[in-house]
This record gives structure tokens, sequence and C-alpha cells, in this order.
């Protein structure tokens, strides 16, 4: 097993009773991590997405383990969910965003929403790795804003109408199916999510996203409604809680990059401790070097101070799982997650800059793994909610309701 | 960066066909995916030409080797570079078997500076592993085929 994240179960071992079972998708984690290692390499190199990261993740029963037994996952809960995504992200933000769209947005949402003829069609398969899912929120004028979102959906001859554009969606161009977020054509305020089948006819992808300054093994892109028809049997949660189901998967979601940006520091410490011990400068391994064992030494406090609060929000989020009608477990865990989430994300960033700066010249490359880190993590500041947006979440965690600064 | 690799190999061949082979560099060298302009510079010793890569990072090495054979035990010392990159490689082989059957186990230390070097031990060693296997797979495919 990877040596740092065997060192993450065994400290949270620590304080945490891990089950053979939770053990063992540990486990499997670190061999589809494993696994994926090499063609997640090859195809970032040549910036293209990487068609193996369903295959192998289902090859490795992770690809739906968050999800419960009874549907074809493996239960695992928020913490062990926490841990394999730490695992996975130490081979960058494209394969998480893959696992975080997949299962933390599409499966996770679908299990907590969806009707046993929904999860029975579009669950179970996606928990062998066979529909892809997306998850289509963010709009061209609607980012960190969904509220303000235009996409409209309007009912005829018992059908749902949509049209509209959603933009920058994880898995867009390859996903079977997306939670599609409207609202209604004749009053803004009522939003609702529908699941879309790709294949529908007026659904097309406008646009890819390849011109990313990192994240080239994951697909993004921009999927076009024109006159989509969604049977009603395909309403996500009921008509009208859009909102509920979009703000609830956003915190699965933000969890999950707050975990993959553990990975990532992970990945930067052990690139950069590699590159301290071979390589030679001034007559002596680089590591010998003061002003480098500082970039080590920080980003090992990095990883530290990034880690807890991930893992902390992770056992919350376990409670509030059980309890999700508990409004100041809500609270209490909508702080943790942002904390978690900026935290993390922007130590991830400061982590891969260092990074770099180790490396030198080959760090300014995208063939070490320092230079993919560095173009990776930068996302994990701005999707499933910027650092702004964090912020003033943070505040409003202190301060109160009254005080929300935004919509 | 150190990369050691093992590994053992069961064979459907003599122990001394087996040994003529292995100690042949220019038959092992055919079995070198990517393999070419093979040269024997003595009685023990060689150059050759191979194309390594990592996903689009692809050149050509120049290797010299030696190789010793002392009772059961076989030795490669290879060592040579291209594209930015150094390599040396230490290959100890031991085969015991009889006129029926082989069985091999090996050892290599690899020691890689340069532009490899830097992509992560990771995947090198990834890369590595599948580069050997396919080797020893060539190798047991000639040797069990003749």
């Amino acid at each position: 097993m990877e040596e740092l994240f065997a060192q993450s179960i065994k400290d949270l071992g620590n304080l945490y009773h891990f089950s053979e079972d939770e053990l063992n998708i540990l486990d499997d984690a670190d061999k589809a991590a494993d696994e994926l290692s090499e063609s997640e390499f090859e195809h970032y190199i040549k910036r293209e997405v990487n068609p193996d990261h369903a295959k192998v993740l289902a090859k490795h029963k992770i690809i739906g383990a968050s999800v419960d037994k009874k549907y074809g996952g493996r239960g695992a809960n928020p913490l062990v969910s926490v841990l394999m995504k730490e695992r996975l992200g130490q081979l960058g933000m494209g394969l998480s965003s893959f696992v975080n769209v997949q299962m933390f947005l599409g499966e996770m949402m679908i299990q907590r929403w969806g009707t046993e003829q929904q999860k029975d069609k579009y669950l179970r398969p996606a928990v062998k790795g066979e529909k892809i899912l997306a998850y289509g929120l963010t709009e061209p004028e609607a980012g960190s804003d969904p509220a303000s979102m235009q996409t409209t959906y309007e009912k005829k001859n018992g059908k749902y109408i949509l049209n509209g554009s959603k933009y920058l969606i994880t898995n867009g161009s390859i996903a079977d199916n997306l939670i599609i977020f409207a609202r209604a054509k004749d009053n803004k305020e009522e939003k609702s999510a529908f699941i879309v089948d790709s294949k529908s006819q007026g659904f097309s992808i406008s646009m890819k996203m390849e011109e990313k300054i990192g994240l080239f093994t994951s697909d993004t892109a921009m999927p076009q409604l024109d006159n989509v028809e969604v049977d009603e049997t395909d309403v996500l949660g009921g008509i009208g809680n859009g909102m509920h189901i979009a703000y609830s998967g956003l915190m699965n979601g933000r969890t999950g990059v707050a975990s993959a940006s553990i990975g990532v520091i992970e990945a930067c410490l052990n690139a950069v401790v590699e590159r301290a011990k071979e390589r030679i400068q001034h007559g002596k391994e680089i590591g010998k070097h003061q002003l480098i064992q500082n970039h080590i030494a920080e980003i090992r406090q990095n990883l530290e101070m990034a880690r807890w609060p991930v893992y902390f929000a992770a056992i919350r989020k376990a409670e509030y799982e059980k309890d999700p009608n508990n409004k100041d477990l809500i609270s209490e865990l909508d702080l943790r997650i942002s904390l978690a989430k900026k935290i993390a994300s922007r130590l991830a960033f400061e982590s891969a800059d260092r990074a770099v700066q180790v490396f030198g010249g080959f760090g300014y490359s995208i063939l070490s793994p320092a230079g993919r880190m560095f173009c990776d993590s930068r996302v994990a500041r701005i999707y499933e909610g910027t650092d702004e947006i964090q912020t003033l979440k943070i505040a409003e965690g202190i301060l109160g309701k009254d005080f929300r600064a935004f919509g | 960066m150190k990369i050691d690799l093992s590994g053992t190999e069961h064979m459907a061949a003599g122990v001394s066909k087996s040994e003529r082979f292995i100690t042949d560099p220019e038959s092992v060298s055919k079995c070198i995916p990517d393999s070419k302009e093979f040269q024997n510079t003595g009685e023990h010793t060689f150059s050759i030409k191979v194309e390594i890569g990592i996903g689009t990072l692809k050149g050509t090495f120049l290797i010299n080797g030696i190789v010793e054979s002392k009772g059961n035990s076989i030795t490669y010392r290879l060592s040579g570079g291209g594209f930015g990159n150094k390599v040396s490689i230490l290959l100890y082989i031991k085969i015991s078997g009889d006129e029926t059957q082989t069985d091999l186990s090996w050892n290599a230390n690899f020691d890689i500076s340069g532009i490899i070097s830097g992509l992560g031990q990771g995947i090198v060693k990834k890369v590595s592993e599948e580069k050997i296997a396919e080797i020893i797979n060539n190798v047991k495919n000639v040797l069990e085929a003749k």
C-alpha cells in the first residue's frame, strides 16, 4: 500500500475502528490507483481524457463504494469515502473529478433523492460502471450563484420539456445520464432536478472544454438542451426541490474536492522527497540544502493542516447522514465542509507550487509530477464553490444566517 | 533514481539450452522490444540501441554491456544513455533445472538519472516491470518453442 495513504489509515485507526470490510475497500482503492497510475500519466501528457477510469474503478469495486450495499455498493461511510478519494487524488484532480461527479454527485444524489425505480434504472448500473453520470448545475451565467440558472422546464402532454445550456460539466460528453437542474419556465423561483438521458432527442454537446490549464484526463463539456423531453418518472426528488438537491450535492462534492486535495499534497510530498534525495547540485543532494528542506517541511506541514479538518468534517458528515433533519448539525457541517475545502485546496495549490520550485526547470513541465499537480490543483480552489464562496459560508457559519452575504 | 526488481520464472526448456541462450546477448537482444543495431564489441561485450519511452517521452538509448557467466550465475552489466538520461543496470540471473526444464531467478538493480528519473519512481518502476515481463515472456516463448 502507498506509504502516506497507509499512514493516514494508521493515524485514523488510533481514533476510529476500521472494520475488515472498510479496510478491504481502502486496499481496493489503493490497487485501483496503482493500476491507473500509468495510463493517467500517459493520457495526461497527451492532454486527453483517460478512458480507463470507469473500467478500472469498477474492476476494483470502487466506482460505487460509497453507495449502500442494497443498491450494489459497499456502504463506505464518509470517512472511508474521504480516504478513498485521498488515495485517488494522489494521481491528480482528473481522476478525482471523475469520481467526484460519478459517485458523490451522481450516485449519492440518486440514492438520497431518487425513487426505487430510478435507483434500479440508474444507480445500480452506475455502481457497476455501466452508466456514467454527470451533474448539470453550472451555466455560463450561473456559476457561484446557481439559483440564477436560465435553463427552463415546462410541462407539456405529461412530459417535461427542457431548454438551456450547461457549462463546464465534468463527464458532460461521456455521461449516459445527467442530473440537470432547471427552473420552471413560468416561475423562476421553482427549481427542479431531472435525470436526462444523453441519447435523448435535442440533447447535444455544444463544446468540449479541451483548452484547460490542467485536469486533462477529465472530460469537461457544455451540454445543450433543445426541447429535450423528460418523463415524469425521471424527476429527481420531486418538482420544486431542485435547490435542496443541488446544495446537498455540493456538500458531497466539496468534501470530495477537499479529500482529493490531501492526495495532491501527498503526491507533492512524495515527489519532492524523491527529487531531494536524487538530484545533485553544488556537489550534494539538493535535499541537503536548507532552503529545499524548508519546502519539504512546509509541504509536510500543509499535509498535516489539510487532512484533519477534512477527516473531522467526514466524521460529522457520518453523524448528519444518520440524522439528516438535525438543523444544528447541518449548519455545523456546512461550516466544517467549507473550512475543509478551502483549507485543503489552498494548501494543495501551495504545496504544488513548492514542489515545482524543488523540481526547478523540470517542474515547469507536465512530465514532472510537480508540474501536473500544479496545473491540476488550481481548479480545486474554484470548482464546487470558489474560495470566495467558502469564505462567505465560513463567515456565515460564525456570524449566523442573518449575516449571509450572498443570495 | 534507484529501482530494484526481482522475479522467478519456470521454463519448459532444458537448462543447457537456456543457459546458452541467456549468455548470448545477441539472442537475448532479439527478445527486447524496440531494440536495434546490436553489435558484438568483444568476446563478452556488446552494444545495442533500444528505443525506450514512457508515454510520449520516447528516445533511443545506446547501451554498452558486459555479460559474465560463472557456474549457474549470469551477470549483465549495462550502462548507457540517451535524450538527457543515463542508466546503469546490474542484472543477476541464476538458473537451475535439468534437461527438460529451467528455473530462473533474477534480480535487477537500475540506477537512472536525467529526465526519466524526474517522472517519479511510481511510473518508472511500473513501466520497467512491464518491459521486463515482456522481455522474459519473449525469452520464454523462444526457448519453449525450439
